[in-house]
């Protein structure tokens, strides 16, 4: 049952990695939207973002942190905002001013001719992309390397 | 049976729950490397075991020698290896005292999560090694062992 630690060690990188994909899915339908000037709500597109904070949902995760902490660092009260992974809390939009554009042919224009467009930059959109792809393959690697040790636990006494 | 799980195997198995300990802090790490005002956590539970096995050598050296020091061998062999036992067990009841920390960051974020994932992902490898060597160490032991046992390479 030693093994269980490592498990809640890779619970906490997938909490990780769901964060990640869910952080990409927003990107990649903001740079989907770069040019929607027509939404339900009657105005232009507007950016989105995601909000990250630790997770405190994993009853099963925690208990065993205090107990190996009580056990083995002699802890009586244990930490209350660690080892817990991540998650997304919730998604905000930008409210910062949609760009202008004059071009009084387009459906959408006023009647000065002119568009609002998303305000949405395309190069910060994909420099976050490569953020949470980075983050991504990081914790990757760090199920990797918690799979290699639980494999090699599991080779005690052979 | 008494020198079956010594101090050695005792410690080792400390050292293994450690390095699982600190693994699951380092993972935690880089999990929460984009979580708004996330301080990066840390446990350095090796200089509080270095420090029990300190005194748990002095402790047995300095009773092996101020009480026993006129007996036979064979008895004086047996009185070692109670004292070990004693010891034992008290490295196994008292707690090590290992305290986790918040790490400062090297550089400033507008966030002020202090997760470095460079140092993380160095810190996880050094762990996980860490991890591989005790456990080849305990193999090591569990294989002399067997040998004495069984008489056999």
């Amino acid at each position: 049952m030693k093994n269980m630690d490592l498990f809640t060690s890779l619970n906490t990188s997938v909490t990780a990695l769901r964060a990640q994909r869910f952080r990409m899915n927003v990107i990649a339908n903001n740079l989907a939207n770069v040019h929607t000037t027509r939404t339900e709500k009657g105005e232009p597109y507007r950016r989105k973002e995601v909000l990250f904070a630790t997770n405190e949902s994993i009853p099963l995760f925690q208990d065993n942190v205090n107990a190996a902490l009580r056990k083995y660092a002699g802890l009586t009260n244990t930490f209350s905002n660690a080892a817990r992974g991540v998650r997304v809390t919730d998604i905000v939009e930008d409210q910062r001013p949609f760009r202008e554009l004059y071009n009084p042919g387009h459906p959408d224009a006023n009647e000065k001719g002119i568009v609002r467009l998303p305000n949405i930059d395309p190069i910060v959109e994909m420099v976050n992309m490569m953020s949470a792809s980075r983050s991504y393959e990081s914790n990757i690697t760090a199920i990797n390397i918690t799979k290699r040790m639980a494999e090699k636990a599991l080779d005690i006494g052979s | 049976m008494a020198n079956l799980f010594d101090i050695t195997s005792k410690s080792l198995e400390v050292a293994i729950e450690g390095t699982k300990l600190r693994h699951q802090l380092i993972v935690n790490n880089i999990a929460n490397g984009d979580t708004p005002n996330f301080q990066s956590l840390d446990i350095n539970f090796q200089d509080a075991l270095k420090e029990k096995l300190a005194l748990w050598r002095r402790n047995s050296v300095i009773k092996g020698r101020s009480t026993k020091s006129s007996l036979k061998r064979l008895e004086e062999r047996e009185f070692n290896i109670a004292v070990k036992l004693s010891a034992e067990k008290k490295l196994d009841a008292s707690r090590l005292r290992a305290t986790i920390y918040t790490e400062p960051s090297e550089q400033e974020r507008l966030d002020s999560n202090s997760v470095d994932v460079d140092r993380e992902m160095a810190k996880l490898m050094e762990n996980s090694y860490f991890h591989r060597a005790y456990l080849e160490l305990y193999n090591k032991k569990s294989r002399m062992m067997r040998m004495a046992i069984t008489g056999r390479i």
